[in-house]
C-alpha cells in the first residue's frame, strides 16, 4: 500500500514490521513504510501515539523489539555509527547547551563529526545565516527564545551536511510567528534537494503544508497513509459548498442545482443559502451561477471548505485528533525539575 | 510591607509539604546524614591510638635495656599501642622514620645501664615524627608513664628504675595542626570538584537533554565518559592547585623536596582527581533525578573525607572503619600528601599509596564504562 515509484534512490528510510514494547505495553506496533530520498515524510498523530518513539529507533537512541529500520541502507541495530553519520535530529525536548553561544555549540557538534577547522568555520556561518541566527551568534544560548532556540537546533542538525534530517514535533510549543518561520526554513531546505526530512507532528496545518506524503499514526499503528491530498480524498463526504444567494433561495432552484455535474446533493441552510455537497475535483462555478440566474437569482458569495487531516484522522479513528488524551512521556525531565 | 494573610501562607506550606510527600525517598539521606556523622566522625576522632609503629635501638645491650624492652613488650601487647621492630643503627632508624615506617625511635643510649646502676640520670632519647602531633604526644606520655619520670606517674615504674630521664626529640621543626590539615584539605577539595563536575553537572546535564543530543552523534561512550573525565580532572588540578598553594602559604608550610615533591604532589592530585570522578560517575551513571548527587554529597563526605586520617591518624580507627576507609582513594592521598608536604620523602615512599590510588581508578574507569548506557 505504501511502496511509490520513488526516484529510482534507494529508499531514504526503510521500515519493516517495526515494533517497541515497553514491558507488556506496545508503544509501536508492526509500522510499515518507506520514505524516499528527497520527500518530507510526515508523521501526524497525538500525544502518546508513538511518534517519539519512532523516531528514537530511527535514530539509534532506543533498540527495536522487532522489526528492522534502515536509514540511508543503514540498519539502525547493526551499523548504529553509519547511521548516526547520516542523520541530522531535532528532539521533541531542547537539547540546546544553554551555556554555549550558538557558534560555539555548532563548533563544537562540527568537532563531534570529525570536520576540519576551515569547513566547521565555513557551515556555521552559511547555517546560521540561513536561520537567522548570525546576529546572536556569540550569545549564550539561555538568552534565545524559544524560536531562535529551535532554529539553533536545526542549524546545529544539519552542520555535518546530513542526508536524513529527523524532527521531533519542532514547532510544538511555539508562537504562529515562530513557526511559520521553521516551516519556511523547511520549505527551503526541501527546494534545495537531495535532504530528506521525517518529521513528527501533532499539527495537521503543519502536516498538511509541509509533507509530501505523511503516515496517520494512533496507538501505535499506522492507520492511513499517502499524500496530504490523498488522504483528505479518501474520505467520503468530499467538499462542502456553502452558496449564500441575493434571493431567498426556492425549492426549484435546489433542484436545478442538484441536477448540475459533480454535486451530489444540495440543501437549504438558511432561507438566503444553499449548501452543496461536491464530488469529483471541479467545482461547477459558471454552471451554478447561470442556474441562478436563469431561476431569477443572483449569487453573492460563495465558500468551498475541503475535508481537512483533521476529518482524515476522525474518519480513520473515530475520533477527533484534538480530543485524544494528552498524557505525555517525557524522558529527560524529571519529576521535580518540571 | 507584612502584609499577610494564615490562609495563603498555608497553602504555600502545603505545596511543599505534599512535594516532599510525593519525593520521599530524599528525606532518607536527611536522617542517613547525621546518623553516618555520629557514626563515622564517633569512631574516626579522639579514639585511641593503636600499633602505631615504633623502633627501637638498643646501643647499651645492658640489664636496664633489657627492662626497657620489657616495658615496651608490655605496652605493645596489654594496650596494643605499639609495633615494634628493632633497628642497629640510630641513623638508619632516623631514615625510616623520615620516610613515614615509623611513628617514634626510641634509642637507649651506649651506656644507659652503667648510669642507671651508678644512680646517675639515664637518658632515654625519643624520636618522634612531629608531622603527626597528636601520635607523637601519645609516645611520648606513654613512655613518660612508663618510665615515671613525670612527677606524680607509676609508682612502681618509678621506684623500678629511678633517674630514667625520657627526652623528646623532633625530626622535623615545628608543625602545627593547621600543616597536619593541609594535605586533608586539598584532598577535599578534590571531593567538592568530583561532586560537582562528575555528579551534579552530569545529572542536570542528562535532565537537560545535553546527553540525548550527544548520544545521536557519533560520540561512543567512551569518548563521552573520556570527554567528561578530561574536563572534571582538569577543573580538579586547577582548584587543587589553587587550594594547595593558598593553603602553604596560609599555613606556612617550608617547601621540602623542591622539585621531586612539586611533581610528586602533581601526580597524587592527578591520582586522586581520576580516582573520585570515576568514583561519582560510577554512582550517577544511571540516576537521572538531579536532587540524587545532591542528597548523595553530604554522605559520600562522611564517608570518604573523615576516615581519611584527614584529622586524626588512622590508627585509632576500629577495624571495620580502618577497612571502609582503605576501599577509598582519600585515605591514600592524604597519607602521600602529608609524606610528601610535610617530611619531603621521596618517590619510594609514596609508591603504595600511588599504586592503591591507580588500582582504584582503574576498577572505577571499567565499572563507569560498563554502567554509562549509550542508548536511553
Ligand atoms: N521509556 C519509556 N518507558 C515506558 N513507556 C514509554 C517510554 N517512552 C514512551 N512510552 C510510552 O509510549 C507511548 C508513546 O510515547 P511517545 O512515542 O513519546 O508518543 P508521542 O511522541 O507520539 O507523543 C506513550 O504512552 C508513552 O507513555
Ligand atoms: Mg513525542
Amino acid at each position: 500500500m505504501n511502496r511509490r515509484p520513488g526516484n529510482g534512490n534507494p529508499p531514504a528510510i526503510l521500515v519493516e514490521h517495526l515494533t517497541k514494547k515497553f514491558g507488556e505495553f506496545v508503544a509501536d506496533d508492526d509500522l510499515n513504510f518507506n520514505v524516499d530520498q528527497g520527500e518530507i515524510f510526515g508523521i501526524l498523530g497525538p500525544n502518546g501515539a508513538g511518534k517519539s518513539t519512532l523516531i528514537r529507533m530511527l535514530n539509534t537512541l532506543i533498540t527495536p523489539t522487532s522489526g528492522a529500520a534502515r536509514v540511508m541502507g543503514y540498519d539502525v541495530v547493526q551499523r548504529r555509527g553509519s547511521v548516526r553519520h547520516e542523520i541530522g535530529v531535532i528532539a521533541q525536548a531542547s537539547t540546546i547547551d544553554q551555556d554555549l553561544s550558538a557558534w560555539e555549540s555548532l563548533d563544537i557538534y562540527g568537532k563531534f563529526y570529525g570536520m576540519g577547522r576551515r569547513e566547521r568555520r565555513q557551515r556555521a556561518t552559511e547555517l546560521l545565516e540561513a536561520v537567522g541566527l548570525l546576529e546572536w551568534k556569540d550569545r549564550p544560548a539561555g538568552t534565545y527564545s524559544g524560536g531562535m532556540r529551535r532554529r539553533l537546533e536545526i542549524a546545529r542538525g544539519l552542520i555535518h551536511r546530513p542526508h536524513v534530517f529527523i524532527l521531533d514535533e519542532p514547532t510544538t510549543g511555539l508562537d504562529p510567528q515562530s513557526r511559520r518561520v521553521i516551516w519556511e526554513l523547511l520549505e527551503g531546505l526541501r527546494a534545495q534537494g537531495n535532504l530528506t526530512i521525517l518529521l513528527c507532528t501533532h499539527y495537521m496545518d503543519e502536516a498538511d503544508r509541509l509533507c509530501d506524503r505523511l503516515a496517520i499514526i494512533d496507538h501505535g499503528k499506522i492507520v492511513a497513509l499517502g499524500s496530504p491530498r490523498e488522504l483528505k480524498s479518501s474520505v467520503p463526504g468530499q467538499d462542502i459548498l456553502t452558496v449564500q444567494f441575493f434571493q431567498e433561495v426556492l425549492d426549484d432552484l435546489l433542484a436545478a442545482l442538484r441536477g448540475l455535474p459533480n454535486v451530489q446533493e444540495a440543501g437549504r441552510e438558511e432561507t438566503h443559502t444553499a449548501r452543496l455537497i461536491l464530488s469529483g475535483d471541479v467545482v461547477p462555478l459558471e454552471a451554478i451561477a447561470e442556474v441562478s440566474r436563469t431561476h431569477g437569482n443572483k449569487v453573492k458569495n460563495m465558500s468551498l471548505q475541503e475535508p481537512t487531516l483533521e476529518d482524515v484522522f476522525l474518519h480513520y479513528t473515530g475520533r477527533g485528533l484534538r480530543d485524544t488524551a494528552t498524557q505525555e512521556y517525557t524522558y529527560a525531565v524529571p519529576t521535580m525539575m518540571r | 510591607m507584612f502584609e499577610f494573610k494564615l490562609s495563603r501562607m498555608l497553602a504555600v506550606a502545603e505545596r511543599d509539604l505534599r512535594r516532599f510527600r510525593r519525593n520521599s525517598a530524599f528525606l532518607v539521606p536527611m536522617v542517613l546524614m547525621p546518623i553516618t556523622y555520629l557514626v563515622i566522625l564517633g569512631k574516626a576522632m579522639g579514639g585511641d591510638l593503636r600499633d602505631l609503629p615504633v623502633a627501637i635501638v638498643d646501643q647499651d645491650r645492658g640489664s636496664a635495656a633489657v627492662l626497657v624492652h620489657d616495658r615496651l613488650r608490655t605496652l605493645e601487647q596489654s594496650r596494643e599501642l605499639f609495633r615494634l621492630s628493632s633497628e642497629l643503627d640510630p641513623k638508619s632508624a632516623v631514615t625510616r622514620l623520615r620516610q613515614g615506617h615509623y611513628r617514634a625511635v626510641v634509642i637507649v643510649p651506649p651506656d644507659f645501664s652503667e648510669d642507671v646502676s651508678r644512680g646517675t640520670r639515664a637518658s632515654l632519647g625519643v624520636v618522634v615524627d612531629n608531622t603527626d602531633n597528636t601520635s607523637a604526644n601519645v609516645i611520648e606520655a606513654e613512655l613518660r608513664r612508663a618510665f615515671g619520670a613525670t612527677g606524680g606517674g607509676d609508682r612502681i615504674a618509678a621506684a623500678a628504675a629511678p633517674g630514667i630521664q625520657v627526652e623528646r626529640v623532633d625530626v622535623y621543626g615545628h608543625r602545627d595542626f593547621m600543616q597536619y590539615l593541609l594535605p586533608g584539605v586539598i584532598a577535599l577539595s578534590l571531593f567538592f570538584v568530583a561532586m560537582l563536575a562528575g555528579g551534579i553537572i552530569l545529572v542536570d546535564d542528562r535532565a537537560r537533554g545535553i546527553h540525548e543530543g550527544y548520544f545521536v552523534t557519533p560520540l561512543s561512550a567512551l569518548d563521552v565518559i573520556g570527554g567528561l573525565t578530561l574536563s572534571a580532572v582538569t577543573l580538579g588540578m586547577i582548584i587543587g592547585t589553587v587550594v594547595l598553594g593558598s593553603s602553604i602559604v596560609i599555613a606556612r608550610l617550608p617547601l621540602l623536596g623542591g622539585i621531586r615533591t612539586i611533581v610528586l604532589v602533581g601526580a597524587a592530585l592527578f591520582l586522586l582527581a581520576l580516582g573520585l570522578i570515576l568514583f561519582v560517575f560510577t554512582l550517577m551513571a544511571r540516576v537521572s533525578n538531579p536532587l540524587m548527587p545532591r542528597a548523595l554529597f553530604g554522605i559520600l563526605n562522611v564517608v570518604t573525607f573523615f576516615p581519611s586520617g584527614a584529622l586524626y591518624p588512622t590508627e585509632s580507627y576500629p577495624h571495620w572503619l580502618g577497612a571502609l576507609s582503605s576501599l577509598f582513594p582519600m585515605r591514600y592521598a592524604v597519607n602521600a600528601l602529608r609524606n610528601l608536604l610535610l617530611k619531603g620523602v621521596g618517590f619510594q615512599a609514596v609508591l603504595p599509596d600511588f599504586v592503591a590510588m591507580t588500582v582504584f581508578a582503574l576498577v572505577m574507569l571499567v565499572l563507569a564504562s560498563f554502567l554509562f548506557k549509550r542508548t536511553l
